[in-house]
């Protein structure tokens, strides 16, 4: 039985967000990985644009662990993202006809990640809302503050390059 | 009968029959050796099909192997039962981009697959983006049709259309990724993709959470169980037939069995709204005219018109393909187009754009264009299906008895009853057209009012298109 986010105790919502940006890095590797295949400079640009989040993700992970190191210690946790029934900043191309009409490029590879970082801070915001508990509450915005951090650096990056046609 | 959530009012549109969930059939499309074995024996057959076209040379072509397999009875198995009930089956095993496909791999059966990722060899270069889509496809198997009566009629016509097709699918699959030929060059390969969509077997997954939280995607870029989809889709979020071969790479490749073979009503595809274009658009326009120039040229009673596309004299031929073309690429579209407006108008919906009622519209036309193909067979294997009999026996006109058939004469069967069927098949089409119309317009149009009216003009094409396709070929 899958569990609610919004359901489980600031240690293991801390560990749950380590394995989420896991994953990321995981997919991100995954969505460069399907670019990389095509010999082109272009689509070895979208490779790199994903590699780069991939990174990111891990940088992400990495700073989690050390606030879950200094919150909670060694306390073991073994829940992990699949323990979870909600849906939280799942990097994802919608369109299953997407290579098809070549229409791949860098700016849709930051796209796609600046929205899974826009899902992800609405719900932790929002779940920072609807907890009364302090320290939960306080947890959370900080989730939300580094998902602010990560769609930032993309809007960055996405101010660098041309707008779709 | 227009009821949006069923098919003629009748079936569920979202009802399906799973077929992989019976063990056997599922670990059929699991095998690496499906689809090699069917490819293998198509690939035999071609081979008769490519020695009987050169032998045959320029003689005449209703004793040939070759003319008889390719445009009498693949035409028809294609227009009669793969497409309308398998979609792209005929991809599933069609021999032309094979040895493209076997270089790039470099292996028969197996996946050659390491750290990095499947293996293959060759340049893998994305195909240009301004081609990325069916008009070169459109344009290639309109060129084509210009010499369909050379093809249909001259051994050595069809030896070299598809020796020009397998050195094309060769060449490209050394410079382009994967299926890039069938993609996006195969002049068959486009109006099976549309009419796929009217098909009644489709490949999707089963269960798109299991997709959404699996992270490596193997059915895309695979693994060391099969090859990430050779088509360049993305398996696990694919809404429409059109681009998926039926390769079963991605049965193969998916750790989680995700993957499933469905029998669904009819022409579901044709209501997902996304990546609707015109380059389709244009592809129902081109096959439609085709339809009625083909019916004209093979079928029709005038011999000058024969004289005209058999290239009898220069000036006969150029004015075939001019007619031929404009009819296809501009006549067609543009009636059409006057009776989207009169329904753009008619449906007083100003956020609903002209282009998006004239590309949504035209997907009425699959139903109604694969309606006129199936009649078109129709009146091709009754009358001339007997030939078979004889080239099976002596496929290289060599003298041989092989079935003990090779003087069994022309007979032609039941052709008492073709106008009988080839009206009946109109009639289903247009059914379907119909019921597809006023949904496509449910969906185009906000209101349901507007939609109501919109179809209106529309169903006036529809049956007028349909009552001059049935006069034509019973008249």
């Amino acid at each position: 039985m899958k569990r609610k986010f919004s359901t489980l105790e600031p240690f293991e919502a801390m560990h749950v967000a380590i394995f989420i940006e896991e994953r990321n890095a995981r997919i991100y590797q995954n969505f460069a990985q399907m670019f990389v295949e095509f010999n082109d400079a272009e689509s070895h640009e979208i490779a790199a644009s994903f590699q780069e989040m991939a990174s990111e993700e891990r940088n992400h992970g990495t700073q989690l662990q050390e606030l879950y190191m200094k919150n909670f210690g060694n306390r073991p946790c073994a829940l992990t993202d699949t323990d979870i029934a909600d849906v939280i900043e799942v990097p994802q191309l919608q369109d299953g006809e997407q290579f098809i009409y070549g229409g791949s490029n860098a700016r849709q590879a930051l796209e796609v990640a600046l929205a899974a970082e826009r899902q992800a801070r609405t719900y932790y915001t929002g779940l920072a809302a609807l907890t009364m508990e302090a320290p939960l509450r306080g947890f959370y915005q900080e989730l939300a503050s580094l998902e602010r951090d990560h769609e930032e650096f993309l809007e960055r990056k996405l101010a660098t390059r041309q707008p779709r046609r | 009968m227009f009821r949006v959530d069923r098919v003629l009012g009748l079936i569920p549109t979202d009802w399906r029959l799973e077929l992989t969930r019976y063990p056997s059939v599922r670990a059929l499309l699991k095998s690496r050796w499906m689809p090699f074995i069917p490819l293998v024996f198509n690939l035999f057959v071609f081979t008769i099909i490519l020695m009987a076209g050169l032998t045959g040379g320029l003689g005449a072509g209703n004793y040939n192997f070759g003319i008889m397999v390719v445009w009498i009875l693949w035409w028809v198995v294609l227009m009669l039962v793969l497409v309308p009930l398998f979609s792209r089956s005929w991809c599933t095993m069609c021999p032309l981009p094979l040895v493209g496909e076997w270089l790039q791999r470099l292996t028969l059966v197996g996946v050659r697959h390491d750290q990095k990722g499947n293996k293959f060899i060759g340049l893998k270069k994305r195909w240009p983006k301004a081609l990325s889509n069916m008009w070169l496809m459109n344009f290639l198997f309109l060129g084509t049709t210009f010499f369909s009566a050379f093809f249909t009629t001259r051994p050595v016509g069809t030896f070299l259309l598809l020796g020009i097709i397998i050195i094309a699918a060769i060449a490209l699959s050394m410079i382009y990724h994967k299926r890039t030929f069938c993609l996006y060059v195969c002049p068959v390969s486009g109006f099976q993709g549309l009419y796929s969509n009217f098909a009644m077997a489709e490949v999707r997954v089963k269960d798109p959470t299991i997709c959404r939280d699996h992270k490596t995607k193997g059915c895309v870029v695979g693994n060391e169980c099969g090859y990430g989809c050779p088509w360049l889709l993305l398996p696990y979020k694919f809404t429409r037939n059109t681009y998926c071969g039926m390769c079963f790479e991605c049965f193969k490749t998916c750790e989680y069995d995700n993957m499933a073979f469905n029998l669904r009503p009819p022409g579901t595809d044709l209501l997902v709204d996304e990546n609707r274009r015109l380059d389709e658009a244009w592809k129902a326009f081109i096959m439609l005219g085709i339809a009625v120039n083909f019916f004209l040229v093979m079928q029709g009673p005038w011999g000058w018109l024969k004289d005209w596309a058999n290239a009898a004299t220069w000036s006969g031929w150029l004015a075939f393909i001019t007619l031929h073309s404009l009819f296809s690429l501009l006549v067609i579209p543009a009636i059409f187009f006057a009776f989207a407006w009169w329904a753009w108008r008619a449906a007083r919906s100003p956020e609903t754009s002209l282009k998006k009622t004239f590309v949504n519209f035209s997907y009425t036309l699959v139903p109604l264009g694969l309606a006129a193909w199936i009649a078109f067979s129709i009146g091709i294997i009754l009358p001339n299906g007997s030939y078979l009999l004889h080239i099976l026996s002596d496929p290289f006109a060599w003298g041989w008895n092989l079935l003990g058939t090779a003087h069994f004469p022309w007979t032609p069967v039941f052709t008492g009853a073709m106008p009988w069927l080839q009206s009946l098949t109109m009639v289903v089409g247009l059914l379907f057209s119909l019921d597809f119309g006023y949904k496509l317009a449910r969906q185009t149009f906000p209101e349901a009012t507007a939609a109501a009216r919109a179809t209106v003009p529309l169903a006036i094409f529809l049956t007028l298109s349909t009552a001059g396709l049935t006069w034509l070929y019973i008249g």
